[in-house]
Parts: structure tokens; sequence; C-alpha cells
């Protein structure tokens, strides 16, 4: 793992479940910014463990350009959440999320959601450039990350996932910021 | 989760995290990989 200024280099091997990200968010990315937050930011930077679902945050976008992304994805993956792009649509304005996995597939899936909170618009905009191999990924800033699971969501899981970023990260985070993220999310709690 | 299962898990965690800082990625995640994909197709 390499830190680099504007970017982390990962040298993996990659994994069924990076795969699955590097390949939705190949056609993700043609279409619209994106954060990958939670679990899956986690495991990506090693951690010994798998989640059914990835999550993610796109800006808010408009009926027609949900429904173009919709089309582009509907080419290798199926939205588990079934309905017409209206009830898609309604699903996500409502603060809900739409998942998608694999053709012929449930788990895992990916989750995706409108921006909406403060953390949220955080993530994207302090987004991080992970560079996998020839691909690059965005991922939430990891101190936001560590503030997130310790504050807010606190399950053993989410205290061991904040726990992993610590030590890996150890020497290239900083200590402000998470008591800043902190502040951050219990805020809006 | 008992107290002394929760120190076991939190010192495996910082022992792999060690592990993971320590050696080169291809070495962890070629472990990580033999775990998730035998989980995930």
């Amino acid at each position: 793992m390499e830190f680099k200024k504007d970017k982390i280099v990962l040298d993996k091997v990659i994994n069924n479940l990076d795969k699955l990200v590097l390949d939705f968010v190949r056609i993700l990315e043609k279409k619209t910014d994106y954060v990958l937050v939670s679990g899956y930011v986690s495991i990506l930077f090693g951690r010994s463990r798998i989640s059914e679902d990835i999550d993610m945050f796109v800006p808010k976008m408009k009926k027609p350009g949900f429904a173009s992304l919709n089309k582009s994805l509907a080419k290798e993956f199926w939205c588990i959440n079934g309905g017409d792009i209206q009830e898609l649509f309604d699903l996500l304005l409502k603060k809900h999320s739409v998942r998608y996995a694999r053709k012929g597939q449930v788990i895992p899936n990916i989750e995706v959601k409108f921006a909406r909170e403060p953390s949220d618009f955080e993530s994207l905009r302090g987004k991080i450039k992970v560079e996998v191999g020839k691909r690059n990924l965005f991922v939430s800033p990891i101190e936001l990350q560590i503030a997130y699971k310790e504050k807010i969501l606190k399950s053993p899981k989410d205290r061991e996932d904040a726990l992993h970023l610590r030590e890996v990260f150890k020497g290239n985070i900083s200590g402000e910021k998470i008591k800043y993220y902190e502040r951050l999310v219990m805020r809006h709690d | 989760m008992t107290k002394e299962n929760s120190q076991d898990r939190e010192w495996m965690v910082r022992h792999w995290a060690k592990f993971i800082r320590e050696h080169p990625d291809k070495e962890w995640s070629k472990q990580q990989k033999e775990l998730i994909n035998s989980l995930i197709s």
C-alpha cells in the first residue's frame, strides 16, 4: 500500500468482491460521480471478512439521468428491488436505496443511495482515489469512516472495521480530522 | 460477546492489520482472496 499525495496505490490480488465493485463502477462512472462507503472500504484495505452488500452514494440526479444509468447497468446487472423506473426513482427520492446484483445472483449486491446527509456530501466532496491495478476506485475519507463506525453504527463488526482502518492507516490519518468528523456525524444523528 | 472474546477479536484485528502494514499487498491480499472467494463466486 503506497500513500501518495493525491491517491493510495494498492497492488492487491483482486478478489471476487473487488471484481464485482470494479465491474459495477466501470459502468456507473460513465454516468455519475460516486463514493464507496462503510464495510467495503475496510474490506478493500484488507479487512478479513465478507459483506453481502456494498454501499455507495451518488449525487442526486434527475429521472432521465437515473433511467440512463439504470439502462446501462442492466446490461450486466439486475435491480433486485424490481419495479419500473418510476418506482425505482421514487425509492431513491424517499431516502431509500436501490440494489443491483450480477444477473442470476442476489448476494452480494451493491446498494446505491442518493447523498442527502452532511456526512454523505462530505464523503463525496473529500473522496479518496484508490488505484487498484490499472483502475481507480473512489472511497470516503478514512477518518470519516472511522468516526461514523465508532460514533453512529457502533456494532462489534463496525468497531472492528474502524479499528482495522485505524491500524492499517496508522501514521497516515489525522486525529484532528477524526474529531471533526465525529462532531459532524453526531450533530446530524 | 464476552469481554474475553471481544479482546481476542480485537487482538486479531490488530495483528492482521500489522501484517498488512508490514507485508507487500500481494501477500496479504492473496490470503484475503482465498477467504472471500470461498464464499462468493
